[in-house]
């Protein structure tokens, strides 16, 4: 055979054959044969198996297809099915309208999510080579423990590695994360947010240049490209290529080319870019520069030459990640690929340089919206049954009168499409109206659009494939019965068992709804009051500038409110770390650990409460100082091996290779977010430290509007370029937690209509028993029975039915919030019995109530009425 | 008017169809078309246009001789009618008729 030995997929085959008309199908098939080969040779025969498939939907078109006649008569039918369904719809209007709102609002949820996917789909697509772009990163792992890290960024080293000993890159990009600097002309100062980027940056990516040479806008030092945007604030028009910007007041900079702004769905963002090579040449002198460990703030691109598969590259990055790695005792780290496109959506990487959407959030949407969705279809199927009385009839006569199962079938399939696409419209209106909610609840400092364009279609399937499993029991149920039995038996049939399980079902959704949003405000509450180890409370952080003088916090000190001020490097709890290496005892390599800290100053461990267990506070040292004195926490002190802690104080360290006296150690405290745990920490001291906050200490129950005032007028003095920014620590610690926030509201929504649509199902089910018993209770009555014993009697197995919802969903929650949701949580609330009774105590006195209600009326009513007519 | 005219797409599947003269089948006239008139060209388009263009009675079709190549299937070869014939002269002769009236100056460089 040797050629030959591919062959078309033949279930494709088979479809083509069913449905073509004989005399065009030999030579048709030949023709996607002949295609077929030809695609297996050019692209591989499983891509050419997916088109033979494709091709084979595609021509199912009405001159290939073997029966006219039945095309005639199924439109007419269709269109019978569609004028019934109207007359139907139009005689039950409650009905109709009960259950177009009920699915409108949980179409609406499914409609946001669809297009928040779609939206996210197109983030990067616009890089002309987006599909064989990809991004460079690395997984570091620790030797001591075995702790993996994923991260986003790589090492400066791989770059040159990979120009001299990796082939089959054509095109290749290194970026360095950049912060906002100050970019001023003779006239202004403005600050812009950007990057470095080298040489090659304009082949990997298409970011049209409206001035300047793509080829050289980057290339050599002290150059810069800036977005058309800034140059028009720094300039007022875009005419300024080959003019002069001063970078941070003391780099004098080119411009070399204007840039189209950044689209919004690009994954990093930038007002401008300097050029690579100027900060290489800056940092050249730094022997970390060029080390393979150094890889937090770069990032590399590539594109692979054409043919070479991205598992070509790899096989030679692990090569080279093995050899580069073997001289480290503390890391191993792994270079791998990621295709641009799986940046977003995708994994959460550490370090990004820009934006990042974890794909868990998107399947935990996607599954809450389906389950809203499932829930009201079977509200749907629920009503419908319900209302059986009145249709069964209808069925019979139909029946009687010819119809084919088939028929009856695809009517009741019909009626639910269409008023699932009714429900459409009303959805569309509401997400207009919930779409900027929703878009500033999931977006991270995203630009999102939600487009309705982009989306409709996969909306109106939505609808569609609703409408269908709403239709689908239904169909069945009405469908199956044979003429005789529906017109003798006044609509007796019941089918109690089948309607139960779908409300118990609701039930479960809802109930876990509920018990999702108690745990989760109770973690949420927790982690904004546990107990740090350390006082936030009436604390003001105000960030700092290079250039805002020390005067400023003498002055700031002066004011009445203040108690007193400390400084720090960064601010702990909030979701930040800097981290560094420590060695102890001095000299002794294979000590080295990995430590967190914090550069602070002498009132800092004053203003923030710590407590101390060994040693004193800091001295005061004079501001040209260059000791450099430490407080550790407990857990560092054990690690140094150091069992009393009073042994630590006048210990060397050598943190970062400079010599560290140990002055204190304070109790341990909790410097991460509550997602994860903390570990060794030192406070360090040193006078000339870049301090990038100032800590203000106010007095209780202050005026923060005047204060705030009274600070910008003090700020104003020295900075006029920069806004005066300040923010009260425990407003951080909440913004840390956003996270957990954001799932409250949406889950908070989710279960608000799980719980309607529920109760009204509930509700519908509770009216058709009650009516369908009522002459069962007016017989009762009769016999004796009290108000009381009916309502018992109609209510019990509800009761128990939401009972055993409860259990079932009480068990899913658990399983749910502690494998998933909180799997990443470090440190979890105690999940206290009101936090699992709270929420589903509503839903049952809700639902209870309502029970009752109903039932009593049925169950008031007088025995001669219910029983007269017969 | 149906049946007369044709439309841009029918006239170069046509053209196409008399320049193969005895090897026009549909994916000849596909390869064809995407090589000479600089468009990327489905086979499914080209299907459903000769299929449009039988019925029109511009073209007419028979099945050729069993190969080897094609797991043994029949070729479908399509040529030329009086009608598709008169058709596409038609067609270039409305052409020509309409370049003549344009003064020579409008379309120079």
């Amino acid at each position: 055979m040797g050629k030959n030995q591919f062959t078309p997929p033949k279930l494709a085959t088979k479809f083509i054959s069913w449905y073509c008309k004989p005399e065009l199908l030999e030579d048709l098939l030949g023709d996607l044969e002949e295609m077929y080969l030809r695609n297996v040779k050019a692209k591989g025969h499983r891509h050419a198996n997916w088109i033979y498939i494709l091709d084979a939907f595609k021509f199912l078109r009405w001159y290939t297809l073997k029966l006219k006649i039945t095309r005639m008569v199924s439109f007419s039918i269709i269109y019978n099915y569609f004028i019934t369904s109207l007359r139907v719809m139009k005689s039950n209007l409650t009905f109709t309208f009960i259950n177009s709102i009920g699915l409108a609002i949980s179409l609406s949820v499914g409609l946001l999510v669809i297009a928040y996917i779609i939206n996210l789909q197109s983030f990067d697509k616009f890089h002309s080579h987006y599909d064989e772009i990809y991004r460079l990163q690395n997984t570091y792992i620790d030797k001591r423990d075995g702790a993996q890290e994923l991260y986003a960024s790589t090492s400066i080293k791989l770059f040159s590695l990979l120009e001299d000993e990796v082939t089959g890159v054509d095109k290749k990009t290194i970026i360095r994360k950049g912060r906002i600097g100050d970019f001023s002309t003779e006239k202004k100062t403005i600050p812009l947010r950007g990057h470095y980027a080298d040489k090659g940056f304009f082949d990997v990516f298409t970011f049209p240049l409206i001035a300047g040479d793509p080829k050289t806008a980057l290339d050599g030092i002290n150059k810069v490209v800036l977005t058309e945007e800034s140059a028009i604030k720094l300039f007022g028009d875009t005419q300024a290529l080959g003019k002069e910007v001063v970078y941070n007041k003391e780099n004098v900079l080119t411009v070399s080319g204007i840039v189209k702004d950044v689209p919004d769905n690009s994954h990093f963002y930038f007002d401008q870019l300097i050029s690579f090579a100027t900060i290489d040449n800056a940092m050249k002198t730094n022997t970390n520069w060029n080390k393979w460990d150094y890889m937090w703030l770069n990032f590399i691109y590539i594109i692979p030459e054409e043919g070479v598969s991205e598992n070509d590259i790899k096989v030679q990055l692990d090569v080279i990640s093995k050899r580069e790695s073997a001289d480290s005792e503390s890391s191993d780290i792994a270079v791998s690929l990621l295709p641009l496109a799986k940046i977003i959506p995708g994994e959460n990487y550490s370090n990004q340089l820009g934006r990042n959407v974890d794909m868990m959030t998107i399947y935990m949407l996607s599954v809450l919206a389906l389950i809203v969705i499932v829930s009201a279809t079977f509200n749907y199927s629920n009503l419908s049954i319900a209302r059986s009385m009145s249709r069964l009839k209808e069925v019979g006569v139909r029946k009687t009168m010819g119809a084919s199962r088939n028929q009856i079938f695809n009517q009741f399939i019909m009626e639910s499409v269409l008023i699932a696409l009714i429900s459409l419209c009303f959805a569309i209106g509401l997400f207009f109206f919930l779409r900027p909610y929703f878009i500033g609840l999931v977006s991270n400092g995203y630009e999102l659009t939600l487009a309705l364009d982009a989306s409709i279609t996969f909306f109106i399937g939505l609808a569609f494939i609703t409408g269908l499993l709403g239709g689908l029991l239904p169909a069945v149920y009405f469908s199956k019965y044979s003429p005789q039995g529906l017109l003798k038996t006044e609509g007796g049939v019941q089918k109690g068992r089948m309607k139960k399980f779908l409300i118990g079902v609701q039930y479960v959704f809802a109930f876990s709804f509920v018990l999702m949003v108690s745990i989760l405000y109770h973690q949420y509450d927790f982690s904004l009051n546990y107990n740090l180890g350390y006082s936030t409370k009436n604390i003001l952080n105000i960030p700092l500038r290079a250039t805002t003088s020390s005067n400023f916090e003498t002055e700031i000190r002066r004011l009445a409110q203040v108690k007193n001020t400390s400084k720090s490097l960064m601010i702990t709890s909030i979701g930040d770390t800097y981290g560094s290496s420590l060695k102890y005892p001095p000299g002794l390599k294979s000590d080295s650990i990995n430590v967190h800290f914090n550069a602070v100053d002498d009132e800092y461990i004053n203003v923030h409460k710590h407590t101390l267990i060994a040693g004193a506070n800091f001295e005061e040292l004079p501001e040209t100082s260059e000791t450099q004195l430490a407080i550790i926490n407990e857990n560092l002190s054990t690690t140094l091996g150091i069992t009393n802690p009073q042994k630590a104080i006048g210990e060397e360290v050598i943190i970062d290779g400079v010599s560290t006296t140990v002055v204190g150690v304070a109790t341990d405290f909790h410097y991460k977010t509550l997602f994860s745990s903390s570990g060794p920490f030192a406070l360090i001291y040193q006078p000339g430290a870049p301090y990038e906050y100032l800590n203000v200490e106010l007095n209780e129950n202050v005026d923060k509007v005047a204060l705030l005032s009274e600070m910008d007028a003090v700020w104003k003095k020295f900075d006029q370029e920069h806004q005066f920014e300040a923010y009260f620590y425990d407003d951080q610690i909440k913004g840390a937690y956003k996270e957990l926030d954001v799932y409250l509201k949406i889950i908070g929504y989710l279960s608000f209509i799980a719980i309607s649509i529920s109760i009204m199902g509930l509700l519908g089910m509770v009216i058709y028993t009650t009516e369908s018993k009522s002459k069962e209770m007016g017989i009762r009555k009769v016999l004796g029975a009290s108000t009381g014993q009916l309502i018992q009697s109609i209510g019990k197995s509800y009761v128990l039915l939401m009972i055993l919802s409860y259990l079932v969903a009480g068990t899913l929650t658990y399983y749910l919030v502690s494998e998933l949701l909180f799997s990443e949580l470090a440190i979890r609330a105690k999940l206290t019995p009101t936090v699992w009774m709270g929420g589903a105590l509503v839903i049952i006195l809700i639902s209870v109530i309502s029970i009752i209600i109903q039932a009593y009326r049925v169950a008031a009513k007088n025995p001669a009425v219910t029983l007269k007519y017969d | 008017m149906k049946g007369n005219t044709i439309g841009e797409f029918e006239e170069l599947v046509l053209l196409t169809i008399a320049s193969l003269t005895n090897d026009a089948y549909s994916v000849a006239i596909c390869d064809h078309l995407s090589e000479y008139a600089d468009r990327k060209v489905k086979l499914g388009v080209v299907h459903s246009s000769l299929n449009r263009l039988e019925e029109k009675g511009l073209i007419k079709s028979s099945l050729g001789e069993p190969t080897q190549e094609r797991g043994g299937r029949r070729k479908r070869f399509y040529e030329l009618t009086h009608a598709g014939i008169a058709a596409v002269r038609n067609a270039k002769e409305i052409r020509d008729r309409i370049w003549s009236l344009i003064p020579s100056f409008v379309l120079k460089g």
